[in-house]
């Protein structure tokens, strides 16, 4: 994570984007900005296109149509998200269950003396990244990771896209599987992640916590943005209202 | 020498940390191998005639049949750690010691024998490198499945290696080959054999100590995952299905090393002996889990039941009904002592 100024800038810029399956159009003319520091929620039906969207933005798919941009650098494909410095948190976590806890944090960024693995350095990062979560059931950064419960296992995926998140970190359902204390552990990181200047995009069913947490709400319906909002004096009927539409909430 | 997440260490006092310390050494796959194995000799030793199972030739036997086992088995697991699988090892050993042993007879006294056979080296080698890159590119550039692409390349490697000797074996590989290598020893030692193990030491360190082994086990345990961190899959399925059959053709050298002519017939089963010891050794076949002194282990236990079994005079019918129930009571057990500790 940065520890650069919270001066506004723009983290994300999404312009044009459109994406096709086949005969079905998933996306169309999304436009979207994400400033430094900044936490929008992107919410829609089931459906909506927020995957789609979630995946072109994260560089695991690329869009037919559009241009993204990360701190003004073009983005296409998952070694540029790498390279940008995008974390991810992917709504099956994306971790690999033989591997211990701290082999999974650094997977892809490992931390090297020459051409030979820093296990000792990574174990200790892994512990500080760890404990700066405030997670004190995951004290054991050795352990392989398919030994965790389903909630430990979010909070490491979480700890890893904010670990090496630089500029834009992506969030789909980070608290899906979590207890109540360990929403409240995630959504206080998200906010501290936003403080020290990261842009977050965070797709949540949670329609409440987002309403406390995010500084916009941007709503996806039939594969594109129908709104783009403050939170502020929302209730959850307001939002619902919008994700589904009068037709559907008549 | 396992690769994968180690156990917890939690504090406790001395006596239960002794405990803890012997069933843990206990519960390893590699030692309970190992003393099925001790058990194993000492019964073909007192039934064999004259003890004849510990003697010098049959000892060396085994372990120049382990150098050939060991390589391919170390390929196997490499592969199975990342979720993949190769069958057609045995037909790649066949077609790489083909391939070398006519370029040595085509070289013939033209060069010093030396480097006719430090040419068949990098020939068998290279054929078998070759033969990995296609199998690795139908699996991941074409998408095919591995049991499936090696399958086909298990009967194409054997069916050019039969065309291309018309089913006859090779004759007029040098002698120095043998004298040199095949039958060469250091110490009480085969010369191949310490080859064989050298190397499955060096794939153990790479494996260890470099990136190089937690992607692979990342891109068994969870393909997606690996691929979605940065991890260059296409390289790396690459890199391992060329190391497996670049062994394989080692192995095809060391045959010539051994018996001075090819054996187009004789090693179609060999990748089977090369799982069967990865899975005995604690390998996971569905990948994310690599145990190298499993696999060596794991080589030589099919190698000592199949001498044993021969020394004690029994039908070779028999050595591999015994070697395929070992297998299945070895993956069983492990099915069942992982399944406890996940319950």
């Amino acid at each position: 994570m940065s520890d650069a100024p919270t001066a506004p800038r723009e983290v994300l810029g999404i312009s044009g984007v459109g994406k096709n399956f086949g005969a079905v159009r998933a996306l169309r003319d999304i436009d979207l900005s994400v400033q430094a520091g900044e936490i929008v929620a992107l919410l829609g039906d089931n459906g909506a296109g927020k995957s789609t969207l979630m995946n072109i933005i994260c560089g695991s798919n690329t869009p037919d149509e559009g241009e993204i941009r990360v701190s003004g650098q073009p983005m296409s494909g998952l070694a540029d998200a790498k390279r940008l410095g995008v974390g991810v948190v992917y709504q099956d976590l994306a971790l690999a269950p033989h591997l211990s806890l701290t082999e999974n944090l650094f997977l892809g960024n490992e931390l090297r003396r020459g051409p030979w693995l820093d296990r000792k350095r990574m174990h200790a990062e892994a512990r500080a990244a760890i404990e700066k979560l405030g997670i004190s059931t995951l004290r054991d950064v050795r352990l392989p990771v398919g030994s965790l419960s389903g909630g430990q296992r979010q909070v490491l995926a979480v700890a890893r896209a904010m670990k090496w998140a630089s500029d834009l970190i992506l969030l789909d359902e980070p608290t899906a599987a979590l207890g109540p204390k360990q929403v409240g552990i995630v959504l206080d990181s998200i906010r501290i992640a936003a403080d020290h200047g990261l842009g977050v995009i965070l797709v949540s069913h949670d329609i409440p916590n987002v309403l406390k947490l995010a500084d916009r709400i941007v709503i996806l319906r039939h594969g594109t943005i129908i709104a783009d909002m403050r939170p502020a004096g929302l209730s959850v009927a307001d939002v619902m209202t919008v994700m589904v539409g009068d037709e559907e909430a008549a | 020498m396992t690769a994968a997440a180690p156990n917890a260490s939690t504090s406790m006092g001395s006596a239960p940390a002794l405990k803890h310390g012997v069933a843990r050494v206990f519960g390893n796959r590699a030692v309970q191998i190992i003393a099925v194995e001790v058990v194993l000799i000492a019964v073909f030793q007192t039934l064999s005639p004259s003890g004849a199972f510990l003697s010098e030739a049959n000892l060396r036997g085994i372990l120049l049949t382990a150098s050939q086992v060991l390589l391919l088995a170390a390929g196997q697991a490499v592969l199975m750690s990342a979720g993949q699988i190769d069958i057609s090892q045995g037909a790649v050993l066949i077609l790489s010691s083909v391939v070398s042993g006519q370029m040595m007879i085509a070289m013939g006294t033209s060069s010093p024998v030396g480097v006719v056979i430090l040419v068949g080296l990098v020939v068998a080698i290279g054929t078998g490198a070759v033969l990995g890159a296609v199998n690795a590119l139908f699996v991941g550039v074409v998408g095919i499945n591995s049991l499936v692409t090696t399958l086909g390349m298990l009967s194409l490697a054997t069916g050019i290696a039969q065309v291309a000797t018309k089913g006859v074996n090779l004759v007029g590989i040098p002698a120095e080959l043998a004298a040199g290598f095949g039958s060469a020893t250091i110490g009480a030692f085969p010369v191949p054999t310490i080859v064989g193990l050298v190397i499955l030491a060096v794939i153990w360190a790479l494996y260890r100590y470099t990136a190089w082994g937690t992607h692979t086990l990342a891109m068994g345990s969870n393909f997606l995952a690996a691929r979605r961190v940065g991890i260059k899959t296409l390289v790396n399925t690459i890199g391992i299905f060329v190391l497996s059959a670049g062994l394989a053709g080692l192995a095809g050298f060391i045959d010539l090393a051994r018996y001075s002519t090819t054996n187009i017939s004789g090693h179609t089963n060999d990748s089977m002996a090369a799982i069967a010891a990865a899975l005995i050794g604690g390998t996971a076949l569905t990948g994310g889990r690599i145990n190298f002194l499993g696999v060596i282990v794991g080589a030589f236990l099919a190698i000592i039941l199949q001498s044993g079994l021969v020394i004690i005079n029994l039908s070779p019918f028999y050595q591999t009904i015994a070697i395929g129930a070992m297998l299945l009571v070895a993956v069983s057990l492990d099915r069942s002592s992982r399944n406890r500790r996940t319950t």
